[in-house]
Parts: structure tokens; C-alpha cells; sequence
């Protein structure tokens, strides 16, 4: 009966006004950092895509992005491997071979990419200016009026996400997955295209919870899937997270190691240059060795070549001496 | 001895040379106004995949190795004593500036939001790499600013004493430019320790630049060392490019090079390539077993390539004594240098570097081209310009320069200590701001998510969907697949009719192609493949389940709902809600069926549309 009922959808948008509106002060107070609390993130299993694009369109239409130049029920868009670009934030590509052996053979598998929105992000952690950060729900978001365009978080993206509207040329922005988390389009509910899935291949929830349902599925399946959660660690850890029944590489998500690639240069950055200690200590030393040497020679030079180090030794004997190549 | 003293050359500027410089110049400024009206995809081309093309690779990444000329001169001259090579450093400095301001305005064009370029410095990233290089290269312009002011006061003030043409407007500004070298002197200390500090800085960050990248740049050339080796190289390159500049300069002006003095500077050099070779070598050495040596035999090509060329046949000559003392081997020699430092450059940034996913390798497009020709063209029509009009270079048989103060003696006057507070003070405030900037510029959290709102939907969800009425559990031919988990209001597929008889003929009365778990008790959310149960009764699922379930009425199938219900429910996430159960089976049997079977895939083929 679910005439006098709300739908689910209305339930969720309930919930998640009603929760905002309970918790917002307690949070604004506390000022909590990224990791506390419920950290959204979604599922994503390539054994139960179908393929049928709801998710690009429903992701399309949320963004308000141009309309593509196929359709959305046009399967021939599955032809080529596509990338998110600067007019869709979310593609799926299709890949010969079942998704996992344990399924019909003549059955493609349908692989949905966009931001990962890392938890420990590379873009985040490259951007020079502070467009981009990582919201306190984990979404990896980007503000375009602090952003200089210098394509620094596309370097160093290691999923390779971020686009670029190149073809602007006085306010280009980067492009990227926002996982919906925009204030004015309501925080914290299901992403369009986890909303539009309808096989739910994509599922929305908090990441502990998804990591137990997908090691559930793989401990209830083991036939079906492969043992591996790509995106629990994968770059230190990301919001979206994969299962799938044949190896991730032939599916287009690429190996990657457990730690995220920003943590080594931000050792470099914030450990050499720490309260520019090391910057000061050269600064102090050379100029020792600049103030010793003037006030021991004034500014007089010494004559002759300087004696300090030679020619290296080398083992080949020095070749005959050349003569008349100098110039006039 | 002192050392002879920058002179204003005074020949022509304008000759055969800076005129023909004016055609890369004209293509440059093309370039630059197209990606200027047309944006970066019509002058560049740039993809997702190659953000950075040759504007960085080569203007910025090798531009500033070769720039390291000032600073390798000011270390070697100023701080550790070696007067004698004076002559060299006022042209490197100001081929240095040039470099630089260069630079600038080639990464001017390459920001994409260039007019917001200004935020860097309000909203001090200390994560970032490139916030470091944009931090050094604003202030290495300032110092070497500093450091050539008396170059640039002494240069136009003797035009304005002359009575030159064009300097009659300096007339208000005459004491002032007297008054910059007397400054200038005694400050310039202080900022060539710091423009030295910083150029340490400036190189390694370049190399550290990439460190976040390691999938991309290939493992002949990545290497968590990336900033020490990029440090080494343009130590190495920079005495070469002071020896490119003076013996050009000698040439194009008709001089005879102090060969003397150019050897025994360019004696250095056999020590810094093999610090650097050293460098490289050992690193590799550690990461021998990683390095996929043969995985790309074209890499390896290049790779031997810049170290044989740009590296082993360099050494081999400069370890000559005649050949540093010939101009002409001396100048070819250095060549080679600068150009496997570029070539290392290029590789690290855009040869070895291979995103993933990169649809086409990038290639640069003539904009780019012309623009980086332009670049390397203005440097040297403004090198020229400077050293005509300003006392830059000096070559042995010019006069020599009158003994400067002794240190002590500049070091009383009161002014001098005036000028040397106000520039500690500069340095001081500097830091003071860097320090306030770096502490607060962790990146900010956006806007706080307070709760996961799921949690509440979930138990307001399964409040209202308590029981899992919807089959009767009978065997029809035919289904209405309406359930409250199927379909909503404002959903813009209607109910399918699915047509069970039929499809019990195409599976061959095999059940379990569809109905494929059993739950082994109740409460059982999960259940047992069927043919998993049946091999433990000693029975195969051939053929029909009715001819052992006879009475289904009794002994019904389960319903997919018994299992299957709301999408995303809190207990057990293993298995879809029924939406996806449905379309998961359905769908994914019918992707696996063979095209002359016209399963549907469709939404609409199934779906009756909604009115």
C-alpha cells in the first residue's frame, strides 16, 4: 500500500534533512576532521552491471551537462573505451568476456568509472591554489573560482579522472565527479547515478558498511568473485569501491599500490622544508663560507687558478694536443 | 689583479641575427594570441591524458635547469671567493632573469585561469609542489632584480651622461640611479645567499614535481630521488651555459675569449657530471631488479641515448685540457651538456611519461611549437639587448674595474647598515608570512556532512514496507512484476509483464537457471545454490522441477521477494534488493544470449511505458 506512503526516495530526502538539521550545529561546533564519522561511499559490482547507462544519464542530468551526441540507449557508444571527459562525469565501457567465469560466457562486462574521491587524495594534495579539497563527507570536491588552471591534480591523479574544458579560453575548469556533495543539490543523499542504477550495481552507503557487503559477497560467491576489493586500498583508499569476478587490470581499473602517491611528497614537503629549517641552515652556512672568505682576502682575488680540485683523473691517457682549432 | 669590469659594448644592436630573431618572435606572439581568444585546446595539444605539453616539459622544467647558470656562478664567485671568474657573472645572472621572466610569461599562457593566478598567494598550499616553484620563482626574479639593479642604474645612467638617444627622460631619475649601486651594494649579499638558497630549492622541487606520479613516468626515469638528480643536473649545466654565453657573446661581438680563464672554469665541470652520473647510476643500481629494463626497448633507446650523448661523450671531452681550451670543442662540449640536460627534461616530463588510459600519445602542435621557439628566441634578442646597453661582459683585455670597498670599509658607514637592516628585514617579514601561511594552509574541509542519513531512511523504509505480500504462490504463465521495491510514483518505466511459461521453455525447464538459491531454514537470508542441495539428495535438476514438487501450491518455489525485497537493506547487503535481483537475472541472461534469440536489453522492451 503505498498510496498514503511517502515513496523511498522521499524517506531519504526526509532523513537526510531531518539529520542535517539535528546534527549541522553539533558539527559546526566541533569542527571535526574528514575522517570522523560516517564516510559516504559507493559499490560498485561489475557482475551485476548490465550496461544500461542510467547512471551516465542520470549523472548528466543532475549536472546539467549538453546533452551527448548519441542517445543514452545507443549501445553503440560501447564500440570504443571512453574516458570521464569534460561533458560526462561518469562513463561505462563495456569489455569482452563475462564478468566472472561463473556467469554466461557470451556475456560482456559493463565497467562504470568516475573520481574515486580517494581518501587520501593525490589531486587534493598537488592543487596549488586550494580548489580542490576533501569535504568533511569524503567527496573530493573542486572550487572553481580558486582554481589558476595549472593542471597539477591531473598529473597527479593516479586513476587519471580529472578533465579539462580546454576549449575555454578565460575560465576553463577542471572536471571531475563531485559525488553530488554540491550544498545546493542536498548533501549526503545517494548520488544520482547510485540512485538511478537499477540493478544495483551501484549501491550507496557508509564505506565499513559496503567493505562488509562486498566481503560478504565475495564469502557467499566465491565462485563469482575475486577476493579483492579494489578501492579498499588501492592509492590509500577510495570512496568507490569494486568488486568484480575477473582480474581488475583487463577491466580497466589499473594496479596501484596501498599508499596514496601524495604521502611521499608531502614528506618532502613538509619534512625538508619544515619551519624552513634546512633552507635556513644552507642559508647560514654558505654565508659563514661568504663572510670567511671576504674577511680573510678582502676583496682581493688570489692569483692564479684556484687551487681547489682539478681535472679528474681519467684512466684513458689525455689525447694528443690539437692545434689551429682556435678561433679567431 | 682585479678582474676586468663589465662595459657597456655599445655596438649595434640591431644586425643580420636579431632581425631574423623576429620571425620566431611574430609566430610566438600568434601562438600566444590564439591560445589567448581561442583557449589552450587551439594553440595546444593538450589532452585529459597529457595536461603538460612542451610549454612545461621544455620553457619551464629544462628553462630552468639552464637557468641555473646564475646561481651556480653566484656560488662559485660571490660565496666561495672565486673573483677571478667575475667577468662571467653579470652575464649569467642576466641570462638567468631572462630565463625567468620568460618563463613567467610562458606559464602565464599555460594557466588556464591565469588571471586568478594571484590566489597562490593567499591561499598558501605547503602540500604542494608546484606552490614551492611558484613561490621560488617569484622570488628568484626579485633577487636577481636586486642583484643586477647596478648593471641596469650604471647602464642607463652612462647613456643619460652621454647624451645618448632615447635616455632624456631619465633626467628626474638621475640621483636615484646613482644612488641604486651604493644600495644595492650593500644589500646584494644578502639576497645572492638567499638566491642561492632558493635556486636549491627552486631545481629539487622540479624534480619532486613528479614524485606524484610514480605510475606515470616510466621506471628508467622515476625515482623517489627525482628532486636530488634534477638538483645534481643543473649544478652540472650550469657552468656549461655561463661557457655557451660568453662564447657566443665573444663571437657574435668580435671578441677573443679568455680561454685561460674558460678552462680552468670549465674544469669544474668533469666533477659535477660525475656527481651527477654517479647519482643516476646508483639509484638505478638500487632499483635494478624493479627498472623493466626491456619492457620498452624505444625507452631504453632514449634513455641510452641522453646518458651516452648528453653525459659520457661531454665528460670524455671536458676531461681534455685542450679541448676546454679550444673555443670552439669547448663550446661543442657544453652543447651537449645543455642539450641531455633539455633531452632529460623532455623525457622525465613527456617521453617517459605515459598515463594511463591515454588514447593517442601527444605530440606538440605548431602553437606550441612556436611558442617555445619564441621563448629560447627572446632570451637571446634580449641577452643581446642588455649586454649592448648595460655593462654586463667584460673580456680580458678590457680595463679593469676600480677595487671595490674592502668588506670592513662598506661595512661601517651607517647607511650601508641602514639598507643591509631594511633587507633583513624583507627576508625576515618573508619568512614570518611563509611560516603564518604554511600552518594555516592545511587544505580546508568544505562544508560538513553532519550525519549518513541512510541509517534513518532505512528504518523509515522498513516501516513501510513491512511484509512481502506480492506473489500468489502459484505458477502462472504469465507475471506482473509490481512490487512496492519495483516501482515507484514518477518512475519512468511501468510494470513489466513477464512471461513465465515461455521462459520456462527457454531455459529447458531448468528452475534454477532463475530460481537459483534455496533457503536451508528460516531466517536463512542467504541460501544454497539449488543444485548444491540436490547433490546432497543424490538427485540432478534435469528437467522440470513440477516432476518431483508436485504440489506447488504446498510445496511452493520461494518467492523472489522472500529473499529479494527493498534495495540496500541494512541486514544483509550480499544479495540485491529485488529491483536489482530482477534486473541483474533478467539482463544478465539475456546479454549472454546469442543475437538470433532477440533477447531484450532494451529499458523499453521490457517495460510497458507508463502513461
Amino acid at each position: 500500500m503505498k498510496t498514503a506512503k511517502p515513496s523511498r526516495r522521499e524517506f531519504l530526502r526526509l532523513g537526510a534533512g531531518g539529520a542535517i538539521l539535528a546534527l549541522a550545529p553539533s558539527a559546526a561546533g566541533a569542527g571535526e576532521s574528514a575522517e570522523s564519522g560516517a564516510r559516504p561511499a559507493c559499490l560498485f559490482d561489475a557482475t551485476r552491471c548490465i550496461g544500461c547507462r542510467k547512471c551516465e544519464e542520470a549523472c548528466n542530468l543532475r549536472h546539467g551537462l549538453p546533452a551527448p551526441s548519441l542517445p543514452f540507449s545507443d549501445r553503440s557508444v560501447f564500440e570504443r573505451t571512453r574516458r570521464p571527459d569534460d561533458r560526462a562525469l561518469t562513463v561505462v565501457n563495456r569489455y569482452d568476456g563475462p564478468p566472472s567465469a561463473a556467469q554466461d560466457a557470451t556475456r560482456p562486462t559493463f565497467v562504470k568509472f568516475q573520481c574515486q574521491h580517494c581518501l587520501k587524495p593525490a589531486c587534493v594534495s598537488a592543487c596549488i591554489s586550494g580548489a580542490l579539497t576533501r569535504a568533511a563527507d569524503g567527496s573530493v570536491v573542486y572550487d572553481p573560482r580558486r582554481c589558476i588552471g595549472c593542471r597539477y591534480c591531473m598529473v597527479a591523479c593516479p586513476f587519471q579522472i580529472p578533465a579539462y574544458e580546454y576549449r575555454d579560453p578565460l575560465k576553463p575548469r577542471v572536471v571531475k565527479c563531485d559525488f553530488c556533495a554540491d550544498p545546493a543539490r542536498g548533501l549526503g543523499a545517494d548520488p544520482a547515478c547510485a540512485a538511478a542504477c537499477p540493478a544495483e550495481a551501484l549501491v550507496f552507503g557508509e564505506r565499513d558498511r559496503l567493505l562488509e557487503t562486498a566481503r560478504a559477497r565475495i564469502e557467499v560467491r566465491p565462485d563469482l568473485y575475486i577476493d579483492h576489493i579494489y578501492g579498499e586500498r588501492e592509492a590509500g583508499g577510495a570512496s568507490w569501491l569494486y568488486l568484480a569476478g575477473r582480474p581488475f587490470e583487463e577491466i580497466g581499473l589499473l594496479p596501484l599500490p596501498d599508499r596514496s602517491p601524495a604521502v611521499r611528497t608531502e614528506a618532502i614537503q613538509r619534512g625538508v622544508y619544515r619551519f624552513g629549517l634546512v633552507p635556513l641552515a644552507l642559508y647560514g652556512l654558505l654565508g659563514g663560507i661568504m663572510w670567511r672568505g671576504r674577511r680573510g682576502k678582502g676583496r682581493e682575488a688570489p692569483p692564479g687558478p684556484p687551487a681547489s680540485p682539478g681535472p679528474p683523473a681519467p684512466a684513458e691517457p689525455p689525447a694528443p694536443a690539437e692545434d689551429g682549432e682556435e678561433r679567431p | 689583479m682585479s678582474a676586468p669590469c663589465g662595459r657597456r659594448l655599445g655596438q649595434p644592436f640591431w644586425t643580420k641575427g636579431t632581425r631574423l630573431l623576429l620571425l620566431p618572435l611574430g609566430l610566438g606572439l600568434v601562438s600566444a594570441a590564439v591560445r589567448l581568444l581561442f583557449g589552450l585546446s587551439a594553440a595546444t595539444n593538450l589532452s585529459d591524458q597529457y595536461p603538460w605539453g612542451i610549454w612545461v616539459a621544455v620553457d619551464i622544467a629544462a628553462g630552468i635547469a639552464l637557468a641555473a647558470g646564475g646561481f651556480t656562478a653566484t656560488a662559485f664567485i660571490e660565496i666561495f671567493g672565486r673573483e677571478r671568474f667575475r667577468p662571467l657573472l653579470r652575464s649569467a645572472l642576466v641570462a638567468t632573469w631572462l630565463a625567468y621572466l620568460a618563463e613567467a610569461v610562458v606559464l602565464v599562457l599555460d594557466l588556464g585561469r591565469y588571471w586568478n593566478v594571484w590566489r597562490v598567494l593567499t591561499r598558501w598550499q605547503g602540500n604542494s609542489v608546484l606552490f614551492a616553484i611558484a613561490l621560488c620563482v617569484v622570488s628568484s626574479l626579485l633577487i636577481l632584480t636586486v642583484e643586477l639593479s647596478p648593471a641596469f642604474a650604471d647602464g642607463l645612467r652612462e647613456g643619460y651622461e652621454r647624451k645618448e638617444k632615447g635616455y632624456a627622460w631619465l633626467k628626474p631619475a638621475r640621483k636615484l640611479l646613482a644612488a641604486v649601486p651604493r644600495a644595492a651594494a650593500a644589500v646584494i649579499p644578502v639576497f645572492l645567499l638567499a638566491g642561492v638558497v632558493i635556486s636549491l630549492i627552486h631545481q629539487s622541487s622540479l624534480g619532486t614535481l613528479l614524485v606524484i606520479a610514480p605510475a606515470k613516468v616510466h621506471p628508467l626515469w622515476y625515482t623517489p630521488w627525482l628532486p636530488a638528480l634534477f638538483l645534481l643536473s643543473a649544478a652540472m649545466v650550469g657552468f656549461p651555459m655561463v661557457i655557451i654565453q660568453y662564447l657566443a657573446a665573444s663571437r657574435s661581438f668580435g671578441r677573443r675569449p679568455d680561454m685561460g680563464m674558460l678552462a680552468d672554469f670549465a674544469a669544474k665541470v668533469p666533477w659535477l657530471i660525475g656527481a651527477y652520473g654517479a647519482a643516476k647510476v646508483i639509484d638505478l643500481a638500487a632499483r635494478f631488479r624493479q627498472v623493466p629494463w626491456l619492457q620498452s626497448k624505444a625507452l631504453l633507446a632514449v634513455w641510452l641515448a641522453e646518458v651516452g650523448l648528453g653525459l659520457v661523450v661531454p665528460f670524455l671531452m671536458l676531461v681534455k685540457p685542450e679541448v676546454r681550451r679550444s673555443p670552439r670543442r669547448l663550446f661543442r662540449a657544453s652543447l651537449f651538456l645543455a642539450g641531455g640536460v633539455v633531452f632529460n627534461r623532455l623525457n622525465v616530463f613527456l617521453i617517459a611519461y605515459r598515463p594511463p588510459h591515454a588514447s593517442s600519445p601527444y605530440f606538440p602542435a605548431l602553437g606550441e611549437i612556436a611558442l617555445t621557439a619564441a621563448t629560447v628566441s627572446a632570451v637571446v634578442f634580449f641577452y643581446r639587448l642588455l649586454v649592448v646597453r648595460l655593462p654586463i661582459l667584460a673580456w680580458a683585455d678590457d680595463p679593469a674595474c676600480p677595487p671595490a670597498p674592502p668588506a670592513e670599509a662598506l661595512a661601517k658607514t651607517g647607511r650601508a647598515w641602514l639598507w643591509r637592516g631594511l633587507a633583513v628585514a624583507v627576508l625576515v617579514a618573508i619568512s614570518a608570512y611563509a611560516t603564518v601561511m604554511h600552518r594555516r594552509g592545511r587544505p580546508e574541509p568544505g562544508p560538513p556532512l553532519a550525519a549518513f542519513p541512510r541509517d534513518l531512511a532505512r528504518e523509515r523504509a522498513r516501516e513501510a514496507f513491512p511484509a512481502n505480500e506480492f506473489y500468489p504462490g502459484t505458477y502462472q504463465d504469465v507475471y506482473t512484476l509490481e512490487h512496492p521495491a519495483l516501482n515507484e510514483p514518477g518512475d519512468l518505466y511501468g510494470a513489466v509483464l513477464f512471461t513465465h511459461r515461455r521462459h520456462d521453455a527457454s531455459t529447458g525447464g531448468h528452475c534454477a537457471v532463475c530460481h537459483h538459491r534455496q533457503a536451508m531454514e528460516d531466517g536463512d537470508r542467504t541460501g544454497v545454490e539449488f543444485y548444491i542441495v540436490h547433490q546432497a539428495m543424490g538427485t540432478t535438476i534435469e528437467g522440470s522441477c513440477q516432476a518431483c514438487h508436485v504440489d506447488l501450491r504446498e510445496k511452493r518455489f520461494q518467492k523472489c521477494s522472500d529473499c529479494h525485497r527493498l534495495a540496500d537493506e541494512p541486514d544483509d547487503r550480499s544479495r540485491p534488493g529485488l529491483l536489482g535481483a530482477f534486473h541483474v537475472n533478467c539482463i544478465g541472461c539475456h546479454l549472454g544470449q546469442p543475437a538470433d534469440k532477440a533477447a531484450p536489453t532494451g529499458c523499453d522492451d521490457c517495460h510497458q511505458p507508463r502513461k
